[in-house]
């Protein structure tokens, strides 16, 4: 059937070529520099829609900036609310990250992180008097599993069936809604409900314990967060999996021919990516929230994932990245006590992301004149299959 | 359960799915070109408070859907201009313009908040056919959106499957290097179909908040352009699954209120998890059934940024 298309479509008479503008946008043949571009627009698009944002509320600029002042570095609150927003969102920025470097996209990260939750809330109420000590790693681990368990489906319909991961990944986070929605209105409703789709609080010992310094108070788990990054930052230097996934992150047919594994490869990395994702909403739910919810995650994965494409495939980006956003979400936040809805934030960093796809089209791509139709140059520039030693 | 409360559930359920199903076929048009505007949710809020507040401003809901559509078509033509012309990735565009949607509707939207609707689409009986006993009370009462958008995906099978215009679509959504060569501007087809889906996300939206709900509330699709996205998927790219998908789904979300009440013992978010569950098991044996025939069902370049040569 689908040949018998495209042989239609080749008889079809050719209809005469209107150009409607003297312009044409090609690809450069030597796009450079992409990370450079992209990260200099994100900054001009932050820059120019916080310096509009405020026209769009009835508060004086000066109360707006005020607000997202003390609602970040102007008080060992807003620091204190900083650090626990990126506690998560930097592990989320890496659960995208990792599978991103093979071309996969991880878009399922909020529902693995309410899976992980789940899984580690499961853990603790099934062992309700056992010490700190045990409970906590074991949670921790538990959510790692039910965060990768959550996205071996999509793994295995991509690289069996061929169903794009993007879409699967996707809609398993309603799923995952649902269920602990189920469980947090079944099995676990709460002896105090106190509002929200919230399950009974996990027990005492469970949870994570939490720093001072200097009046910011935040759990250890942001000491984890941190590491992270540089954790997976020195494995994709220094470790054989790590040359795998960059190597076949340029080029998966030089992989192929280097003698890799490729499917292991994208099986491990997709993995990861679960496992990390689970373990951000445990350590949020045990830091933070100390109890399950379907609000838990709050669109960190979605955040996460922005992140982990503009960070381009760079752990120690990623972080820096999630700090940023990090600073904006809780600046956004205590926008409420002046009297703005706390959701335009959203709208900033929305077009914050925006200005940055015109600083990567415009790293990639040029306007060109277009001479007569004859004449048309094309300066594209075939890469050879077999290059390896690609600029980036 | 007695005929007259069945006949008003299938009612609801019809009446409901409106909006999701003109999302829907807006969206499977967009695909047919190999774009999907992931950005559909985002599109719907700003068509919802668009056509709300056209709605209270003039009066007349017949207003209120049309700016609610062209809103819609401005707020996807963003999305087109920055996917299709400068060849960006759709996924991060997408996420983007969900946020800026959520955020500025959320903002600007604010003082229309629990304000009843001045305006609502009203049913319109079908003469003769609505007073049929049980079929006349389900299907005939309902408003001209809901009848107009019941036919909308047999124009749409119609003009893909039967006209050279919709030979032209399919080719540039499979294969736009041969559809460029036969003389097709791929990003013109493009930008013109990412508008019509926008146009109908955003009537959909409007819909919404001038027949369903009738009042505007922030985030007020509520996941609808979501489940609309999903069903694009679940019909496999076949308009006419569209019209099926679109009303199983809805009906489920009725039949989680209604097993509510009537006391099922089923818990009410298998009702909302299953649209998404049975997508995904959809597309997986539909892929597994097509893998020994090394065939796709998805648009071949669905997704991707066309480069020419």
């Amino acid at each position: 059937m689908k040949e018998s298309l495209i042989d239609a479509v080749a008889v079809l008479p050719p209809t005469p070529k209107r150009s409607f503008s003297p312009w044409r946008i090609e690809r450069r043949p030597d796009p450079e520099r992409i990370s450079l571009y992209r990260i200099s627009a994100v900054l001009l698009g932050l820059a120019v829609s916080l310096v509009v944002a405020p026209f769009f509320t009835s508060t004086p600029p000066a109360e707006f900036y005020g607000a997202i002042w003390s609602g970040t570095f102007g008080s060992p609150l807003g620091m204190s609310n900083v650090l626990t927003i990126a506690t998560p969102l930097i592990l989320a920025g890496l659960a995208a990250s990792i599978p991103y470097r093979l071309g996969l996209w991880n878009v399922g990260i909020d529902g693995q992180m309410l899976m992980g939750a789940w899984t580690a809330t499961a853990v603790a109420f099934a062992m309700p008097q056992a010490p700190g000590f045990l409970m906590i790693p074991t949670m921790m681990i538990a959510g790692m599993i039910g965060g990768a368990l959550w996205i071996i489906i999509p793994t295995f319909a991509r690289l069996v069936l061929g169903v794009s991961e993007v879409i699967t990944t996707f809609l398993l986070n309603f799923v995952a809604v649902g269920w602990v929605a189920f469980w947090c209105t079944g099995p676990w409703y709460p002896k105090s409900s106190a509002g929200g789709v919230r399950a009974e609080p996990i027990p005492i010992q469970g949870e994570i314990g939490k720093m001072d310094i200097q009046g910011i108070v935040v759990t250890w788990g942001i000491l984890i967060s941190i590491a992270l990054p540089f954790v997976f930052w020195a494995a994709f230097r220094f470790t054989r999996w790590g040359y795998e996934v960059t190597m076949i992150g340029d080029n998966h047919r030089a992989g192929r021919y280097g003698g890799m594994n490729v499917r292991r490869l994208l099986v491990t990395s997709m993995l990861m990516g679960g496992l990390l994702a689970g373990f951000g909403g445990t350590i949020y739910m045990m830091g933070t929230s100390g109890q399950l919810s379907t609000s838990l995650t709050n669109n960190t994965g979605f955040n996460g994932l922005v992140i982990a494409v503009l960070a381009g495939s760079n752990e120690l980006a990623v972080l820096a990245l999630a700090f940023i956003y990090s600073l904006l979400l809780a600046g956004g936040g205590s926008l409420g006590i002046v009297g703005v809805d706390s959701d335009l934030v959203f709208a900033i960093i929305g077009i914050t992301l925006i200005f940055g796809s015109f600083g990567e089209a415009y790293a990639r791509l040029r306007l060109v004149r277009t001479k007569s139709a004859g004449a048309r140059s094309d300066s594209k520039v075939k890469e050879a299959p077999w290059t390896i030693n690609s600029s980036h | 359960m007695d005929y007259q409360f069945l006949a008003l559930t299938i009612a609801t359920a019809i009446g409901i799915s409106t909006a999701i199903l003109v999302a829907a076929t807006g969206e499977l048009l967009v695909e047919k070109v190999g774009v999907y505007n992931i950005a559909l949710e985002g599109v719907m809020l700003v068509g919802a408070l668009t056509g709300f507040i056209a709605g209270q401003t003039t009066g007349s809901w017949v207003l209120g859907l049309i700016a609610g559509g062209v809103a819609g078509c401005a707020f996807a033509m963003v999305f087109g201009l920055i996917t299709v012309v400068l060849r960006t990735d759709m996924i991060v565009v997408g996420v983007a313009l969900i946020l800026v949607a959520l955020g500025t509707t959320q903002t600007i939207g604010s003082s229309y908040v629990a304000v009843e609707a001045v305006t609502k689409i009203p049913n319109a009986d079908i003469p003769v056919l609505s007073s049929l006993p049980f079929i006349g009370t389900a299907l005939f009462q309902q408003t001209w959106v809901t009848y107009i958008a019941m036919a909308l995906p047999f124009v749409v099978a119609f003009i893909l499957f039967r006209t050279r215009h919709g030979l032209n679509m399919r080719a540039i959504g499979e294969n736009p290097n041969a559809a460029d060569t036969a003389g097709l501007s791929i990003v013109g087809w493009r930008l013109f179909y990412v508008a019509v889906g926008g146009v109908l996300a955003g009537v959909g939206g409007a819909y919404i908040t001038l027949g369903i709900v009738d009042s505007w509330a922030g985030n007020v699709t509520a996941g609808q352009g979501w489940i609309a996205f999903a069903i694009v998927f679940f019909a496999g790219w076949q308009p006419l699954w569209i019209l099926v998908g679109a009303y199983f789904f809805g009906a489920l979300s009725v039949l989680g209120d209604v097993g509510q009440v009537m006391g099922w013992g089923v818990p009410s978010e298998a009702f909302t998890v299953l649209p998404y569950v049975g997508t995904v098991a959809v597309m997986m044996l539909r892929a597994w059934k097509q893998k020994s025939k090394g065939a796709v069902s998805w648009p071949a370049a669905l997704g991707l940024p066309f480069y020419r040569g």
